[in-house]
């Protein structure tokens, strides 16, 4: 069954992040070529992991465990620990984590809309996935 | 390497020996430069892929957790850092007669994107390491 992306959150601690709407996660490597002379096609090898994110929404100043935390992580330069996955993740469902820096907090106030939240943040150390039993 | 013309009813990737089932959409760029899938070649592909020197397949899909094998398998190997053997196969030709290509991998790339209200959709880069081998079955 194809996963919905409405039942995903960002979770600082067992705290889900308020009136999110959009949660993307990116897990790169800067991968080295080895090629040497002789070879067709480049070689690789693994180089230095980097994961990032970002999370997108509406404003919820009341949301003091996850949406202020961030910006005070934000403000104070402080690293957080972050989960992504389900509220109640079942068999199958993949749990990420990891600590994060938040490298942008903004947000947005136009007249007659709603306020809108968009955070960036950067892996500090490693991510895991876990897959739930 | 993001717009993918070829689609899962045209080819089949299997990683480790296992067909990746999320899979939706399939491309390919060769030193750099994005193969135009449209109007693809198939029988000529050896001839096409031959003398480059960087081979980067790109897959997207949305995410199916209850598939055998999916993205997030690949999403592992990324994290652990595995080099994983990997095959193409046209699906369009008869089984007997299915070009194919064959190598190893290394991820470079994965991307999980979870909007509202709309399928978790993700992107996968794998970075080809070493000579493909061509197995071409009609020849």
């Amino acid at each position: 069954m194809v996963e919905n992306g409405s039942v995903v959150l960002l979770k600082i601690g067992v705290n889900a992040i308020a009136a999110t709407q959009n949660l993307s996660l990116t897990i790169s490597n800067n991968l080295i070529r080895t090629t040497t002379k002789g070879n067709d096609f480049h070689t690789y090898k693994y180089g230095r992991r980097r994961w990032n994110g970002s999370v997108k929404g509406l404003v919820d100043i009341t949301d003091t465990t996850g949406q202020v935390a961030l910006l005070n992580a934000a403000r104070n330069g402080t690293e957080i620990s972050i989960l992504i996955g389900k509220a109640t993740p079942a068999s199958g469902d993949p749990v990420y984590a990891g600590a994060v820096q938040v490298e942008k907090h903004s947000e947005g106030y136009n007249e007659g809309n709603e306020s809108t939240l968009d955070i960036s943040f950067r892996g500090s150390g490693p991510i895991s996935q876990t897959i739930t039993s | 390497m993001s717009d993918n013309k070829l689609v899962d009813f045209d080819v089949e990737l299997r990683i480790s020996g296992s067909v990746l089932n999320d899979m939706k959409g399939f491309g390919f760029d060769l030193d750099g430069e994005k193969i135009d899938t449209t109007n693809f070649d198939h029988a000529k592909w050896e001839k096409i892929i031959a003398g480059h020197k960087n081979l980067k397949i790109s897959v997207n899909g949305n995410l199916d957790k209850s598939s055998a094998n999916n993205v997030l398998d690949l999403i592992a190997a990324l994290i652990s850092e595995e080099v994983l053997p990997y095959s193409i196969f046209y699906k369009t030709a008869a089984a007997s007669q299915r070009e194919s290509i064959s190598g190893v991998a290394l991820i470079e790339n994965a991307n999980l994107n979870m909007d509202d209200g709309t399928d978790v959709k993700w992107t996968c880069s794998l970075q080809n390491s070493g000579d493909p081998v061509f197995t071409n079955k009609s020849a």
